[in-house]
């Protein structure tokens, strides 16, 4: 308890602490700015996240006899080797997972590197200004045609911005961020991701409003589209996302997108909640609509739900299950999508998880009826 | 496999005797349930080809649960099924001379869920392992042409592997497991409220 009084106390600047992932809120942490430099969650963690992260959500097989002051103090960048100066901030993460897919029929594997990249943070004025950027390597997606494999970049930076905090509950961000829309789970192919385009690669430059009160929090966020891409290529717009909490550890909030570029426009309204029980067990759920506009075609209108349990078997031992919905326009007949499996994660100390997940996609709706396609994932998420 | 009905029944009867010994809490459920299954459509010529059936629906349904000791609930469920099916040939196994096709087709059922939880923390959340032995029928339109459909309807039972999670006297619990065989997979999607 004492390091959690201390680092509370170093980081009053920030409110209320969390845990890198939504699931936090089952441990009673239920915003994401505290363990975050990113107010909404993702990306690199204050030392606060990592504190946390080392104290109460990992096991300590690694360390057994070590006290939460010292799990605490080795969860820094340069773990038992000493620190950083106080305004300075590094960080280095590696996602790599093992696929194997159509378990049904003819099995194919493969090893994804997920994420492999680095992180800077620069703090100053008392905390209240930040600068984080974070560039890596990312592979180059199988859809890119082999000629131009060897011509597309391999660098990517996920985020850069900088923030400053206007007073204890309103901060506002310029740059490169994933948008303010929904949930954040890290589970990046989860069609709540994924089809709403706020994947791993979908991150967009603007101005991101933040405010935190003592019954929630919600950010505005004025998008100006990936600026590396071509100019007709971004989605310009804005988007918001509110979390109330109307009793303790149980949040529930909306979220809105409006975007357009000279392609096609997207419209997004979806409602979320995070519920958190005892000690360590949560449920994320979140259903939305999406309204997809191509110039030359006509709309569709999208549905998607999105809901997890977060079961704690031990500390650092969760067993998850997931389902899943997802249509490409549930305003007609047409292909439905239903994905369904548990997930065993395990964090057996500080900077190393392994996650294994068995997910089974039902697809109804179409002329032919197929095996559900299986597929099997392990990853291995290491950090520093 | 043929083990498995008998361990599913004496579920029942431990979970029935307990019932009148101690206290039985009662819920009431909705459910959003799905499976795969087959059956096979027969040509003129006798040569039999498996259709896959895929079928999803709404299961409201009766709980009722009894601790059998500190961390271990028997809860045996009652349930009916309603919902709508898809019958058809898997991509890569169209016959040529013929192909059959039926969709949204209203399916109709019931059966009893027999769950065995391990309370892992009492009244927030519980892993269970159990058996749903399910009864369901259909009107699959007749193919014609002298092809008949094969025991179209359904009887079974199946594996379930269970989340339960609870809040007040609300919980909610993803289940997955098979039906009949380890290639048709089962899965449901539970909210109740005890009573």
């Amino acid at each position: 308890m004492k390091v959690k009084f201390a680092i509370s106390f170093l980081f009053i600047f920030y409110q209320v602490p969390v845990f890198a992932y939504p699931h936090s809120i089952g441990f009673g942490y239920s915003s994401c700015s505290s363990c975050h430099f990113n107010p909404l969650g993702n990306g690199p963690l204050t030392d606060y996240g990592r504190a946390l992260a080392a104290t109460e959500i990992a096991a300590n097989f690694f360390q057994k006899d070590a006290s939460e002051e010292s799990l605490a103090q080795n969860s820094r960048f340069l773990g038992p080797f000493g620190e950083l100066p106080e305004w300075i901030r590094l960080a280095a993460d590696y996602r790599g997972m093992y696929l194997a897919q159509n378990l049904q029929t003819s099995p194919t594997t493969r090893w994804i590197h997920m994420q492999a990249e680095g992180s800077l943070t620069l703090k100053g004025m008392e905390d209240r200004l930040i600068a984080t950027g974070t560039i890596g390597y990312a592979p180059v997606p199988q859809h890119v045609p082999t000629s131009r494999q060897n011509s597309t970049s391999t660098l990517v930076t996920r985020e850069h911005y900088i923030g400053f905090r206007l007073s204890d509950q309103l901060a506002v961000y310029a740059g490169l961020m994933d948008h303010a829309f929904g949930i954040r789970v890290p589970d990046h192919m989860a069609y709540l991701r994924e089809k709403t385009l706020t994947g791993i690669n979908d991150q967009t430059h603007g101005i991101l409003l933040h405010g935190i009160w003592d019954k929630g929090e919600g950010a505005l966020h004025l998008v100006l589209g990936n600026l590396f891409q071509e100019s007709s290529l971004r989605q310009r717009g804005g988007t918001a996302v509110f979390e109330y909490e109307i009793a303790e550890n149980l949040r529930v909030g909306p979220s809105l997108l409006f975007t357009a570029s000279e392609f096609r426009s997207r419209q997004m309204v979806a409602l979320h909640s995070r519920i958190g029980v005892l000690k360590g067990h949560s449920l994320l759920a979140e259903a939305g609509l999406a309204r997809e506009q191509p110039k030359s075609k006509q709309s569709r209108l999208e549905n998607f739900l999105f809901l997890q349990t977060s079961t704690r078997l031990a500390r650092g031992f969760y067993l998850l299950m997931t389902f899943e919905h997802f249509s490409d326009d549930f305003l007609v007949s047409g292909a439905r999508y239903y994905r369904m499996g548990p997930s065993l994660q395990f964090i057996p100390g500080q900077r190393v998880e392994f996650r294994s997940d068995f997910l089974a996609t039902r697809t109804r709706g179409l002329v032919r009826v197929n095996p559900d396609s299986l597929a099997f994932m392990t990853q291995l998420h290491v950090w520093l | 496999m043929k083990k498995y009905p008998l361990f599913g029944l004496l579920l029942m009867y431990g979970h029935f005797s307990f019932a009148f010994e101690k206290s039985t809490q009662l819920s009431v459920s909705l459910g959003l349930s799905s499976w795969k299954d087959r059956f096979s459509i027969t040509s003129p010529a006798g040569v039999s080809s498996d259709l896959q059936v895929s079928t999803l629906g709404i299961c409201p349904g009766v709980s009722a649960r009894n601790h059998l000791s500190e961390i271990f609930l028997l809860e045996t469920t009652g349930f009916a099924f309603f919902g709508s099916g898809d019958a058809g040939f898997p991509t890569d196994q169209v016959p040529t001379a013929f192909s059959y096709s039926a969709r949204n087709i209203g399916v109709f059922g019931g059966g009893v869920q027999v769950l065995l939880w391990w309370e892992i923390q009492e009244n927030a959340a519980a892993l269970g392992l159990g058996m749903p032995f399910l009864i369901y029928g259909a009107s699959w339109p007749e193919p014609g042409g002298g092809y008949t459909l094969n025991s179209p309807n359904g009887l079974g039972y199946g594996f379930l592997l269970a989340l339960g999670w609870e809040r007040n006297h609300f919980k909610i619990a993803p289940k997955m497991g098979w039906f009949k065989t380890f290639s048709h997979l089962y899965w449901n999607l539970e909210v109740s409220y005890q009573l």
